[in-house]
């Protein structure tokens, strides 16, 4: 008779702590015995174990500690950096597979890297939800006191959204670029399927080679991956916050400005590229190739004309980048004071 | 409407359930004979609402309890501690002087 009673208190007590279960059982079976007649029918039984309501709750009212991983105030952001993070690696992986798939000519390796797609979410969504769930219970001090000190920069109130795609875009490219000079630099090749006559004849059966000098180039990635490290970071900042903001357009100016200098100092270093390079642009054949263009070529003079160029794009590049940010502070700022 | 009228009034009394546990534990009780004493005065709480409560309250040190076995049946009596005579006299002011102003409010 009695089978009923026990089986309900021990749905109740069997997820409370361990101090006080045994207190919690003991005072739930008087109480209930107090409810029932000496001689109770199951009916009666039912009854009163129904007044009681469901196991569930009543462990609930007993249980008063916080129970859940993620609690309200941190829902939102929570969401927002995981479809975050979930779109950045499902990016990442399908253009890496396609890179490779591509770099292999084989679809067997694109499938192998997008094989990886299922189990990269998922870790992606887990270190996500890791991270928030520390933060839910160690992260008070997230919620400042001092809120009124805190409030949103004006510039933010009219400031242009920053868009999602281009900045996950710029995020998965950097990803991948840097993948792929750390990990197939050989990828950087000139073909010359089309010339295979000459090429032929200079590269002893070979029809592409690096671009890059590799030992020259592997000198270079700490940095590189540092730079791609700090941009991402960037990028990621900038997504949170959603807005151009004078910080985050300071921030983005510095980097560019570092960037740049460092895309010269890159792009002016002697031996950067495979000798294999200045070897073709030397020989008879390719001289030959260019005069039935009928250019004036020397290759010094192309060599410094392309190199001028290209550091004059840097430049350019950098300077439009830095002072873009800014001038879309400057214009959010300026419609407030209006 | 009806469904909104009950979940606005459950919340109303919510709110004073302590105040209406406190009132009773003078004298010792245990669970069974707090839930009838409060339904006899026209106060109900729930029993799976009470129990817990009468747990956390005793927690928070407003009450204090003690098994009695001399019956028949083994019961848990609880009974106001010197904190909680304090905090319920505080509280019964409290509740005194808000049901005044509320009471000037409503009649506009």
């Amino acid at each position: 008779m009695m089978e009923l009673m026990e089986r309900y208190i021990y749905a109740v007590t069997r997820q409370l702590p361990a101090d006080m279960k045994a207190e919690v059982a003991d005072e739930l079976r008087a109480n209930i015995l107090d409810m029932l007649s000496d001689e109770p029918t199951e009916a009666q039984i039912r009854e009163v174990l129904e007044g009681l309501g469901s196991p569930q709750k009543l462990a609930n009212a007993y249980d008063t500690r916080p129970r859940y991983l993620i609690g309200p105030v941190l829902y939102d952001p929570y969401l927002r950096v995981l479809k975050l993070v979930l779109k950045i690696m499902a990016s990442v992986i399908f253009v890496g597979a396609t890179i490779t798939g591509i770099a292999n000519s084989s679809w067997a390796a694109f499938g192998e890297v997008m094989s990886g797609l299922v189990g990269g979410l998922f870790q992606a969504g887990a270190w996500v939800t890791i991270v928030f769930a520390i933060l839910e219970r160690h992260g008070e001090t997230l919620i400042k006191e001092d809120w009124i000190n805190h409030l949103p920069p004006v510039e933010e109130i009219f400031a242009e959204k920053i868009s999602w795609s281009d900045t996950i875009s710029s995020v998965v490219f950097t990803i991948i670029g840097i993948s792929l000079l750390g990990i197939f630099p050989q990828i950087f090749t000139v073909n010359f399927w089309g010339n295979a006559n000459w090429a032929d004849h200079i590269l002893n059966g070979h029809s592409e080679f690096p671009i890059f000098n590799l030992a020259v180039l592997a000198s270079f990635l700490p940095w590189m991956l540092g730079f791609a490290a700090t941009l991402i970071a960037l990028r990621i900042w900038q997504l949170v916050t959603g807005v151009w903001t004078y910080k985050i357009a300071i921030a983005n100016g510095l980097y560019e400005v570092f960037w740049t200098v460092f895309s010269l100092i890159f792009i002016s270093t002697p031996n950067l590229f495979n000798p294999d390079f200045a070897l073709v642009f030397a020989s008879h054949e390719f001289q030959e190739f260019y005069q039935g263009l009928n250019l004036d070529f020397t290759l010094d003079s192309a060599l410094g004309t392309l190199l001028r160029l290209v550091q004059a794009c840097i430049i350019l590049s950098g300077v439009f980048n830095a002072y873009s940010g800014l001038a879309k502070c400057r214009k959010s700022r300026k419609k407030v004071i209006k | 409407m009806e469904e909104l009228l009950n979940s606005l009034s459950t919340e109303l009394k919510r709110g004073t359930f302590i105040l209406s546990v406190l009132s009773q534990l003078g004298e010792p009780e245990y669970g069974y004979s707090l839930v009838q004493k409060l339904e006899e005065k026209g106060m109900p709480i729930e029993s799976g609402t009470l129990y817990p409560l009468l747990r956390r309250l005793e927690k928070q040190g407003l009450l204090t309890s003690e098994w009695d076995t001399t019956e028949s049946r083994p019961r848990k009596f609880y009974i106001l501690s010197s904190d909680g005579i304090q905090v319920y006299e505080k509280l019964k002011a409290e509740w005194q002087s808000l049901s005044a102003q509320l009471q000037k409010l409503m009649e506009g």
